[in-house]
């Protein structure tokens, strides 16, 4: 729960310059940006500091832990599939209808994450 | 410097949506921080009233603080964090908001258009690589701090909280504000997505024993390569994939030759005719695609086909040739000599902002150089920018105690 909103924050720079980009018209530009910072994290925001960390340690692995990755692994192909569901419903243009949608989903994953750490449902955290 | 005689003055309209864009950035984002702060600075039951508007219950309360603060307390200290303080911590957060808004807008985004220009990076390409990355730099050096000052990882979490943000949000924000419907092409998409799901499949798999050798760390650093490398072979990409997997007989791919080309016929088109400036994108260098094919308008055409840097350039050309002529091409109010603004405004909604934002515009006006003057000095404005951007994250987010200690709350 902390962390998704620890994530806004440092996504924040993200979210300004895919707008500014949009708004000079290059849409593809801030599509590719948003999905292009995520494999960015998970190529390299992940595993740059580990692989430092096991030079530092001469070679040895780091533990992580992972009590809910299928879970949130899940939410990510679900949420990815609905992206591409929803910009092919719209015609491949970035309508408002579009933007609606895809803030009704975050709000939808917001809630989630609420429920999920009241305990409801099994953990994203 | 940045000479107030020298420099492009904006039209009053113009400077306006400026101000409108950032604002309704603050607007958007000033909302989930202000529930973020609200909840982090909730430690014991006296906010209940403030709490319920968020739409936290007290149990997420109490669990949040009682599993070793998640939020740590900020400056104002865990009994000082009454509601006036909080007040202070979201103008406090707006404040490093606007910071990263005019990086971006002025010199982050601008350096990236120089690359796109100078060197003749399709957009979406320039997107993926140097806008993320710089986009992203705050949650790398978080990640740094989680590892290297906390001794642990930072977690699944944040990846899952800030790919959701980054595709649903940010893509939704994108739709909200722009200043026209953008149509959008495929491939771009399509490529994303395999890489992105490919690369969460690898995580899996590495994930799997809860252990991380160095050669599973290792190898997912080499996949990055390897999408940057992709990156960089895109065009080529493109048109194998279409004219050997789907055969598109029809497919021609843009080049930087023809690229080259169609400028050079381009710069035949005379600089008094804007309606012409549909006419360069059929030309040699222009793709054949059925998205090109759906859009009527030559506007239109002038945001859907591929050689969009080209065409940009092309109308500022001519707005800047001819200077009785208005903005023809719509979205041009970004289209100045880059840098900040430094001229007093008119109205007064900008001398409030001017006065309340001068010591960051100040700031970053003499630090940074102004790429859009001096091409050549990109790199240096980008480095710039990302440096700054992660200086404000890092306040944003609540400094390095904050980032540090929710990660020594993960460890076992």
């Amino acid at each position: 729960m902390g962390y998704t909103f620890l994530a806004a924050g440092t996504s924040v720079p993200d979210l300004m310059s895919s707008v500014i980009v949009a708004r000079q018209g290059f849409g593809d530009m801030a599509v590719s940006s948003s999905i292009g910072s995520n494999i960015f994290d998970i190529t390299l925001g992940l595993p740059l500091p580990w692989f430092l960390w096991s030079i530092i340690e001469g070679g040895k692995g780091i533990d992580v832990i992972s009590n809910s990755l299928n879970f949130s692994l899940l939410l990510l192909i679900l949420m990815l599939v609905s992206v591409v569901i929803i910009i092919a419903v719209c015609g491949w243009r970035m309508t408002k209808g579009l933007g609606f949608s895809m803030v009704v989903l975050y709000g939808l994953f917001l809630t989630l994450a609420v429920l999920n750490s009241r305990g409801v449902i099994g953990g994203i955290d | 410097m940045l000479g107030v005689g020298s420099r492009f003055k904006r039209s009053a309209g113009a400077r306006r949506t400026h101000q409108v864009l950032r604002l309704g950035c603050f607007g958007a984002a000033a909302v989930v921080l202000a529930v973020f702060s609200l909840l982090s600075a909730s430690d014991d039951g006296s906010h209940g009233g403030v709490l319920s508007g968020g739409g936290a219950s007290s149990t997420t309360r109490r669990r949040l603080t009682e599993d070793g603060s998640l939020y740590p307390d900020d400056a104002f200290g865990k009994e000082g964090m009454k509601k006036g303080a909080i007040m202070l911590h979201v103008i406090g957060v707006m404040y490093t908001f606007a910071g990263i808004a005019i990086v971006c807008d002025d010199f982050f985004v601008p350096a990236l258009e120089v690359l796109v220009e100078k060197y003749k990076i399709q957009d979406d390409v320039a997107g993926a690589t140097f806008m993320a990355a710089g986009g992203s730099a705050p949650e790398l050096f978080t990640a740094l701090i989680g590892v290297f000052i906390a001794k642990s990882n930072v977690g699944f979490g944040t990846i899952i909280g800030s790919a959701v943000f980054n595709v649903l949000f940010v893509i939704g924000a994108c739709a909200f504000f722009s200043k026209e419907i953008l149509v959008l092409t495929w491939w771009p998409l399509f490529r994303d997505c395999c890489w992105y799901t490919f690369d969460l499949l690898m995580l899996y798999v590495f994930f799997r024993d809860e252990h991380i050798d160095m050669y599973e760390s290792g190898l997912l650093l080499v996949f990055y390569l390897c999408y940057v490398l992709f990156m960089s072979q895109n065009s080529r990409a493109e048109t194998f994939f279409k004219k050997t997997i789907l055969r598109q007989k029809d497919f021609v791919a843009t080049t930087r030759h023809d690229e080259e080309r169609a400028e050079k016929k381009a710069q035949a088109i005379s600089p008094a005719a804007p309606s012409k400036l549909s006419q360069v994108s059929p030309g040699p260098g222009a793709v054949t695609e059925s998205a090109l094919a759906r859009t009527m308008t030559p506007k239109a055409l002038e945001r859907s086909s591929t050689p969009r840097a080209l065409i940009r350039k092309e109308s500022k050309r001519i707005i800047k040739s001819d200077s009785s002529s208005k903005n023809p091409g719509g979205g041009d109010d970004d289209d100045d000599d880059g840098g900040i603004d430094l001229d007093w405004p008119d109205e007064l909604s900008g001398k409030i902002y001017f006065v309340l934002l001068c010591p960051i515009m100040f700031g970053l006006a003499y630090t940074i150089p102004n790429c859009k003057k001096k091409e050549h000095l990109w790199p240096v404005v980008f480095i710039e920018s990302i440096l700054y951007i992660g200086f404000f994250s890092y306040f944003m987010v609540g400094g390095p105690r904050r980032s540090a200690r929710s990660s020594v709350s993960r460890t076992r």
